[in-house]
């Protein structure tokens, strides 16, 4: 069984390092295990060239010609890659190649005078290995273990019968990831809602720290005391809740509680706080999050004006913060209080809330277009394997990069089980609960060693 | 962390050249905010000289968990070409020009004080805001200074590019892009008011932020200082300097005031905190940052205008009664490296380096 040992941009520039043919590989390639993402791996090994003078030269030149786009390309979404597996049986392994050279040995006259070169491949390298890419089966209440695509919905309140029952989750099993080190993943969202109003920002979570089987990131305004329960087919659940005060003072609108076995599946994890609010929003009203233990504030973000997100979508971030806000780890945590709190510095108003999502924090993906959002049927593609962010599956063909992408790409954890929380809003002023989209993952599982 | 430029008339993003834009540090003050960020960018020349283009752009730094961590505009934009280093910088420019002068007139030796009308460029304000610029000169005829005057608004009117060439030529092209915070534009306009009837100083200072703070969407401030003064002020020291003398006078409970421009532009005025063991922080010897429950803070938050307590670093028999609390400190400003991820803070009372010879007041 041979070693696969080969450097390649585009198939037809392929130099494969062999055990026989043009090219010999000379006392074997043994990878170096890298140890930081960010520090690069230099490499050595030794060749044999065999041919005429013009097909030396050649060999040679191919060889370095690589070299010279693996410096130039090193950005793009096309560079150089060199790929190895230590037999011919599997699938070969992958790593970037940033640069690199060849030296000739030392005694290159009497050997060019028999058609022989011998010299010394230097390749510096990115430290993982990306294995093949392969699709994720993905779960929710929809399907199970499913290439899919998954149908998710704008709200997670699990109204409705599989295939269309409401969740905005995808579940993948952390024994669907090989490798060891987090996964390259390639997220595709189609918008599969027909209607005139077209997608646009769509917000993504991942959790891998906070229980993910069971940790349900949504609390229903109606779940909390505080505020007025009114029943709305647009709203989660099936209401949402008034919320009034009067004068410019604060005041409580909303509390949960949360409940031991919650603050235990959170850990004391990061979470992105979104809230979905139904109603028009005065641009003088401001609200914060507080956590309480009893009737002791422990936490509290600063005040959000609610109308400073200029585009009016309805879905609002209204803070990041760490549950519980104390770092005990997980087992007996005593229960905790989240206080929504309103203000509005002309006098009396409200508002009207349907949800409020805790996302969570282990890779956090905001997608933004620049216009024209995403119309019915077409593709919003994550690619963090090539590193690309495009839209494809439009009426006239083609893809278009006019999405923006915020925060790191998504990376999934291998061996271990975890969720993608997705939340979307439309082009106008809006966030429907019925909104729909249909999810697929792909991923390049990486290694440090082969 | 990502960085967000939006339009200078903040109607949308704007697209960003393909480069790999990197946050380098970033500051915040108890004063102000957002202080001062620097963001390096890298990638091919031609993408690298459209930056240029985003002087005067309000900028966001979003941290990796989603929230904004910083938020202002860009002050100045550095490029390195081989050997050539071209910068474009908003400092310099004035598009609101009026020249206070001695009016000596023909046969004269002296005169009084005078000052022309102000000269407006509004094609420049229309883009960058209004930068003024109170040109002082000695004795001049009326027509001399109204000469002077359309020179230096000529002159000034956009940002000034500049370019120098050093004998070592950088290994890759790159650019450096320099960000202010908001509060910073108080020092663009100049702060007049007329009247001497006695106003608490806290009014004074949100009618100098209103007057003063072109880009502020809403002033903010519930408190009185009970302090009562006379507004009276010339016009010749910028809204910046008026302000943070009245807020550094504080209030009649001996605290400062302080102000902070948050992430909608809306400029608050606040008490400075008063010092209690429930709100105050946790300060490690080796310099890390605790909340009170003893929770390390986030770095990249750079946390500013809070009390905070060393732990367990002075000995317990030291007499420090008649000293200042050596284990207290004010955070006046911090300052967060992104590559080492440190957090370093300045207490109150150090004398800023960057504010030494530089004039405030006329």
């Amino acid at each position: 069984m041979g070693m696969q040992l080969y450097m390649q941009r585009f198939e037809d520039d392929r130099v494969t390092f062999g055990a026989g043919g043009a090219i010999v590989r000379l006392n074997g390639f043994y990878p170096q295990v890298g140890v930081d993402e960010h520090e690069p791996v230099v490499e050595h090994f030794d060749l044999l060239l065999y041919g005429t003078s013009d097909e030396l030269r050649a060999l040679q030149r191919q060889i370095t010609n690589l070299f010279h786009a693996a410096r130039r390309y090193k950005a793009d979404p096309e560079p150089v890659w060199l790929y190895f597996s230590p037999d011919e049986s599997a699938a070969a392994w992958r790593a970037k190649v940033l640069d690199g050279g060849v030296i000739l040995s030392a005694g290159l006259d009497p050997m060019w005078r028999v058609q022989r070169l011998r010299l010394t491949v230097t390749v510096e390298r990115e430290p993982l290995w990306q294995g093949p890419e392969t699709q994720l089966p993905l779960t929710n209440w929809n399907a199970e273990s499913t290439l899919g695509p998954l149908t998710i919905f704008n709200c997670n309140d699990g109204a409705g019968v599989a295939p269309n029952r409401r969740c905005n989750f995808v579940e993948i099993d952390g024994d669907d990831i090989p490798g060891d080190a987090p996964a390259l993943a390639r997220i595709e969202i189609t918008n599969t809602l027909d209607h005139v109003r077209r997608a646009a920002n769509v917000m993504i979570g991942l959790n891998v720290e906070s229980s993910p089987t069971l940790f349900n990131p949504v609390l229903e305004a109606e779940a909390a005391t505080g505020g007025t329960t009114q029943a709305s087919a647009g709203g989660s659940g099936g209401s949402v809740k008034l919320l009034t005060w009067s004068g410019t003072a604060e005041s409580v609108l909303l509390t949960w509680t949360l409940p031991t076995a919650l603050l235990n599946q959170m850990g004391g994890n990061y979470f992105r706080a979104i809230g979905r609010f139904t109603s028009s929003i005065a641009p003088t009203c401001w609200v914060r999050l507080r956590v309480k233990l009893a009737l002791t504030t422990i936490w509290e973000s600063p005040f959000v004006a609610l109308s400073e997100f200029v585009f009016g979508y309805e879905l609002l971030e209204l803070c990041s913060l760490r549950l519980p806000p104390y770092m005990l780890g997980t087992g007996d945590l005593y229960p905790l209080t989240l206080e929504l709190i309103g203000k509005d510095t002309t006098g009396a108003g409200s508002l009207t809330m349907d949800y409020l999502q805790l996302t969570p924090l282990s890779g956090w993906r905001k997608l933004i277009p620049m216009g024209y959002h995403l119309p019915y049927g077409a593709r919003l593609v994550d690619d963090g394997i090539a590193g690309r962010l495009y839209v494809d599956g439009l009426a006239e063909g083609g893809r278009v990069g006019h999405y923006i992408g915020y925060g790191e790409r998504i990376r999934l954890e291998p061996g271990r089980p975890q969720r993608l929380y997705f939340l979307m809003s439309n082009d106008v002023s809006s966030s429907e609960i019925t909104r729909t989209a249909a999810v697929k993952v792909f991923i390049r599982p990486q290694r440090w060693a082969l | 962390m990502n960085i967000s430029f939006d339009k200078r008339d903040f109607s949308g993003r704007l697209a960003l050249p393909p480069l790999d834009f990197k946050v380098a540090r970033y500051a915040c003050s108890a004063i102000g905010g957002p202080r001062s960020a620097t963001i390096t960018a890298t990638g091919d020349a031609n993408d690298l000289w459209e930056l240029i283009e985003f002087i005067r752009s309000p900028v966001k730094i979003y941290s990796d968990h989603g929230d904004f961590v910083w938020w202002g505009f860009v002050s100045e934009v550095e490029l390195k070409l081989g050997r050539m280093t071209a910068a474009v910088s908003l400092d310099g420019v004035a598009n609101r020009v009026a020249v206070v002068f001695s009016k000596v007139e023909e046969g004269e030796t002296s005169g009084e004080q005078a000052s022309t009308p102000w000269a407006d460029h509004l094609i420049s304000q229309n883009e960058y805001g209004i930068r003024e610029l109170l040109y002082s000169t000695s004795g001049a005829t009326e027509a001399h200074a109204l000469a002077a005057r359309a020179a230096i608004l000529e002159q000034l009117k956009f940002p000034l590019p500049f370019q120098s060439f050093t004998g070592e030529e950088v290994e890759k092209p790159s650019a450096t892009i320099y960000c202010r915070g908001w509060f910073d534009t108080l020092e663009w306009r100049y702060y007049q008011d007329l009247t001497t009837a006695p106003v608490d100083t806290a009014a004074q200072a949100v009618a100098i932020a209103a007057a003063g703070g072109q880009f502020f969407t809403a002033i903010e401030c519930g408190l009185t200082s009970g302090i009562v003064t006379n507004p009276y002020r010339d016009g010749q020291a910028t809204a910046l300097y008026e302000l943070s003398e009245l807020l550094r006078m504080g209030t009649t409970n001996q605290r400062r005031m302080l102000a902070n421009v948050d992430i909608g532009r809306r400029l608050h005025i606040t008490e400075e905190p008063v010092n209690v063991q429930a709100n105050t922080w946790l300060l490690t010897k080796d310099g890390e940052l605790r909340d009170p429950f003893d929770t390390p803070v986030r770095k990249d938050t750079c946390p500013a205008g809070v009390w905070a307590r060393l732990k367990d670093v002075i000995p317990g028999s030291l007499d420090t009664s008649l000293l200042a609390d050596p284990t207290l400190m004010f955070v006046e400003e911090s300052e967060y490296d992104v590559s080492t991820e440190t957090l370093s803070l300045t207490p109150r009372n150090v004398e800023d380096p960057w504010n030494i010879g530089r004039p405030k007041d006329g």
